[in-house]
């Protein structure tokens, strides 16, 4: 097979991880290309950036720096790489927001807790400064606005989860103003509508009044779909009370700022991004194409010697095509995003490269509500993120794996996702 | 002041909804008691077929014809639930040719229709069965949905001056001397007591028969047959399928609404409130869905559940095994496969039984069968209470006048003729009005009520968005602060009986919707660590009903 195109950098998924190493990749000279059949997980997540949330017991976790370092031995993936490394990730994901005009806040030894859609207290390690304000902990009451006619958020029950906790909430019911709300209507519908200005003014001007004695007031993650936080500034500036933005159901607006400043940031570093074509194989470096399904048999048997893989085989509308390239992240995902992939019960295969998936016999537990062994399934990596079979050795000298994709954390449980995604993909391209 | 009624009915599931519809139009004052919500037990588990009869012709005749002339009677009077979709038999290359002749000649000797047609015309009609169709027959079976059925049966009750009382459980039977004189009840939701006097109480609680009628000191055995169904992610047929074999597991297939489900197996097991769904349960209805369909596991399965079908043998001797029928290998072991258990009713006198007065239960039958089922046990009740009125039910439209044939853009069409209200349920098309009143007209605060009532969360998604949504809205009907922790219980619950479903069938993109799902309640909204009002081990699971 010809290559149709040459990168030095492929990077195989959207989400934050693949966007991330995408940025840095592009930021270092490399040639490179972000390629994923959609868009990734930034879009249903809620745009914050979680290390460590929870105990191996669920209870909230105050500092998530020693939570992580308590067990110095361990294979979470968010520590392979060190925690100088998931050090230099925050701080690099931070400067590249910032830089953007949409910084994220705090630090590693200091989670926030926030609220909630439903008023349970979420603690988060980076948090957009538009989120700051709902901080629990903080004194003074929380006002949240009902916005009848918003299918997606729903202040009472916040409130009186908040206040059940104690946490002293109440609700103020705000007028959208005849905003054209559909029957169907999300989040980025009334985003686009505070992205303008004149829309932010005449709120502010008709709320100002329902708003006497609120001095914190938290509205769902409406305020704004550009990869600013201009929107929030502004109307905050305009009501003159502390506000904060309540992370609701997908699609996430400020999930989707930390995409858009990805992206930009990638682009304007000389990279690519192509959404659309999915990775149906690759090419080996003796040109001799591979699909998945002949790859599982063959890797997983031991391999001596590493391989290199000279590019991927995407999907594309007109047929297949071949991008080469040096280096190949993938940052596929779980089976969320299509990293994985279950077609039979207890059945799993990666889908790209047929990589070795760590398994266990139970996937999963019987209560919806408890810790779901599936979740630590993926593929093994070693500190350079190379994927690794059973006995340790590397697949591919120039494959990496980064994110979701990777075995041994329960994300949701641990309440570690974005930090995996920027500590791994850190460290994959800083071992290019 | 002690309330009373001369009818008590105990179950409301169809055959309980029946008998109390049939008192209230013969003009007795009628009270309906259920422990849950209406189709609690195994009439909302059932996999939606209508019988022809054909299916029993074989093995019970009597049955079979009983099921033809209800099915035309339910067809004339609830045509709301159902759909007229026809049915067919289906004999595989692999299906025993000789059981052909017995089946013809038991659908004529039963009165049933059933018409040869060529299998180029049936895969003409149904391009995704197997090419490799021998013969094919065309009977009069249709599909019903029979959360609708209960709540016309429940309307009608209501307009022939009968009460439906949901969530109330039967603590105890009332008893003077050898008489049963009313129950004890129990508000399940606020735990208060309740004394109801009933001159006749009649038991129909399904797969609880035996557990009610131990209360007035009777011994009914009825054994819970399991049965495991799946539902597909796709209307894989526009008719009913049946193998043309003698019945067995996963021979049936039945397009409900946007679904087709899979049936079913049949296993006996000691509790109605306990059995657990077995990988290889489902494993054998994929195989079987396979040989009906090809390709048949490459298309989503979308949940999988149990119902408990209530045998009744009044000898024990029944689970013994019988001569086998053409086309049939061998004899089944006995006590495994209930399936030899007849599928046929009966109507018991506690007080030639027992020597136990005012008391009726009514065990065995199916859904199809409900309204006859109703009809006897009235019959006999009208005969206790010394009024021998004439049954109206084979005659007296279900649905109120106007209402429309069961269709399947019906939904739409409501939604598009509403006032604007927010869609909270995109997959089922359900929206915040309709939940509203929902929730007014039960008053219930249980979110599974409005699956049961409006399909909410039985879509695609399984309740990903309207689970939240829903909440959301029950809360706002109840007054902030303390009634908190019951609208927890009622999400994490409802997300639980998703997650039941969802679990034997776990693979695909059922898993992937799970993990979009699961990171919305666990991640974004931290469902699991709010407090509620019930302990996480309280829940159902795959092992209870």
């Amino acid at each position: 097979m010809t290559a149709q195109s040459r990168y030095d950098v492929i990077v195989v998924g959207a989400g934050l991880a693949g966007m991330f190493a995408g940025a840095l990749a592009a930021r270092r000279g490399a040639r490179t290309l972000v390629i994923a059949r959609g868009l990734g997980g930034t879009h249903l997540g809620p745009g914050t950036v979680d290390v460590r949330g929870y105990d191996s017991a669920r209870r909230l976790v105050n500092n998530p720096e020693a939570e992580i370092n308590q067990k110095p031995g361990q294979r979470h993936p968010s520590m392979l790489a060190g925690l100088p490394a998931l050090r230099e990730a925050l701080a690099e994901f931070q400067k590249m927001c910032a830089a953007a005009g949409y910084p994220l806040i705090g630090a590693l030894d200091e989670n926030f807790f926030l609220p909630t859609a439903m008023g349970a207290v979420r603690p988060t390690c980076l948090a957009p400064e538009s989120f700051a304000a709902g901080e629990v902990r903080q004194t003074g009451e929380l006002a949240l606005a009902r916005l009848p006619g918003f299918r997606d958020f729903f202040a009472d029950l916040m409130a009186a989860n908040l206040s059940a906790a104690g946490y002293p909430a109440r609700v103020v019911s705000l007028d959208l103003l005849g905003a054209p709300i559909r029957r169907d209507s999300f989040a980025t519908d009334l985003a686009r509508l505070f992205d303008d200005p004149g829309y932010r003014e005449k709120v502010a001007h008709h709320w100002r009044a329902a708003l006497k004695g609120v001095t914190r007031l938290g509205l769902p993650a409406i305020l704004g779909l550009r990869e600013t936080d201009g929107a929030w500034r502004d109307l905050r500036a305009r009501l003159d009370i502390e506000l904060f933005e309540i992370p609701i159901l997908p699609p996430s607006v400020p999930g989707m700022r930390l995409f858009n400043i990805l992206k930009k940031t990638l682009e304007a570093a000389g990279g690519r991004v192509t959404i659309g074509p999915g990775i149906k194989g690759w090419v080996n470096a003796d040109h001799t194409s591979q699909s998945r399904m002949q790859s599982a048999r063959t890797v997983a048997a031991r391999t001596t010697t590493a391989r290199i893989a000279a590019g991927v085989i995407a999907e594309t509308a007109g047929g297949p095509r071949y991008y080469a390239a040096r280096h190949i992240i993938l940052a596929t995902g779980s089976f969320r995003h299509g990293g994985l992939e279950a077609p039979t019960k207890g059945k799993i295969i990666e889908t790209v490269f047929g990589l070795p998936v760590m398994t266990n016999e139970e996937w999963f537990a019987p209560l919806y509500s408890e810790a779901q062994p599936y979740a630590r399934f993926g593929v093994r990596v070693n500190e350079k993120m190379q994927p690794v079979n059973e006995a340790g050795e590397v697949i591919y000298e120039n494959v990496f794996a980064v994110g979701g994709l990777l075995a041994g954390a329960d994300r949701n449980g641990e309440g570690s996702r974005e930090g995996i995604d920027l500590a791994t993909a850190w460290a994959a391209i800083s071992n290019l | 002041m002690r309330l009373s009624t001369e009818v008590l009915v105990i179950g409301g599931g169809a055959t309980g909804l029946g008998a109390a519809r049939d008192a209230a139009l013969r003009g007795f004052k009628t009270i309906l008691v259920e422990k849950g919500d209406l189709t609690h037990g195994t009439s909302g588990r059932y996999h939606g077929l209508l019988h022809s009869g054909g299916r029993y012709v074989v093995r019970d005749p009597h049955s079979a014809a009983d099921c033809y002339r209800e099915n035309l009677i339910l067809k004339r009077t609830l045509p709301s639930a159902i759909e007229d979709t026809g049915g067919f038999f289906a004999a595989l290359p692999e299906d025993p040719p000789e059981y052909v002749e017995p089946f013809l000649a038991g659908c004529r000797r039963a009165g049933i229709p059933a018409e040869e047609i060529p299998p180029a015309l049936a895969l003409k009609e149904e391009p995704l069965l197997n090419p490799k169709l021998a013969r094919i027959f065309r009977v009069p079976d249709a599909a019903c949905d029979s959360f609708d059925a209960a709540h016309a049966l429940a309307e009608s009750i209501r307009a022939a001056g009968g009460e439906v009382w949901t969530r109330r459980k039967v603590m105890g039977l009332l008893r003077s001397g050898t008489r049963v004189v009313g129950a004890e009840l129990e508000d399940v939701a606020t735990g208060e007591r309740l004394t109801l006097g009933a001159d006749v109480v009649v038991n129909c609680a399904g797969a609880w028969t035996g557990m009610i009628a131990a209360l007035a000191g009777c011994e009914v055995k009825v054994t819970p047959g399991k049965g495991v169904m799946i539902a597909m992610n796709s209307r894989l047929v526009n008719t009913v399928v049946n193998r043309l074999k003698p019945p067995s597991d996963g021979d049936i297939l039945v397009p409900v609404g946007t679904v087709a489900v899979m049936g079913t197996t049949e296993v006996v097991v000691q509790n109605p409130d306990q059995y657990a769904i077995d990988d290889e349960e489902i494993e054998l209805l994929l195989a079987e869905g396979e040989k009906l369909i090809p390709r048949f596991r490459e298309f989503r399965a979308l949940r999988a559940w149990a119902g408990v079908r209530p045998l009744f043998e009044d000898r024990p001797s029944a689970l013994t095994p019988r001569p086998s029928l053409p086309g049939e290998e061998g004899e089944a072991a006995p006590g495994t496969d209930s399936r030899m258990m007849t599928r046929a009713h009966a109507i018991l006198d506690h007080a030639i039984r027992d020597g136990v007065e005012g008391f009726i239960s009514v065990v065995g039958g199916k859904f199809t069968t409900f309204r006859l089922m109703a009809e006897q046990a009235v019959d006999l009740a009208g005969h206790k209470l010394g009024a021998e009125r004439k049954c109206l039910t084979a005659e007296t439209p279900i649905d109120p006048p106007g209402q429309p044939f069961h269709k399947l853009n019906d939904r739409l069409r409501d939604v598009e003729a509403s006032e604007k209200t927010e869609i909270v349920c995109e997959c089922e098309l359900v929206t915040r009005v309709q939940v509203e009143q929902a929730l007014n007209k039960s008053g219930s605060l249980v979110l599974n009520d409005l699956r049961r009532d409006l399909r909410l969360g039985m879509g695609p998604c399984q309740a990903g968005f309207c689970a939240y949504r829903a909440a959301g809205i029950l809360h706002s009907r109840t007054p902030l602060g303390g009634e908190v922790r019951r609208t927890n219980s009622a999400l994490i619950e409802f997300l639980q009986e998703r997650w039941k479903g969802l679990r034997p069938v776990m693979w695909g993109a059922n898993l992937r919707q799970m993990e979009l799902d699961l990171n919305i309640y666990r991640n974004l909204l931290g469902v699991d660590r709010l407090p509620t009002a019930r302990e996480p081990e309280e829940y159902p699971t795959e092992k209870t009903a």
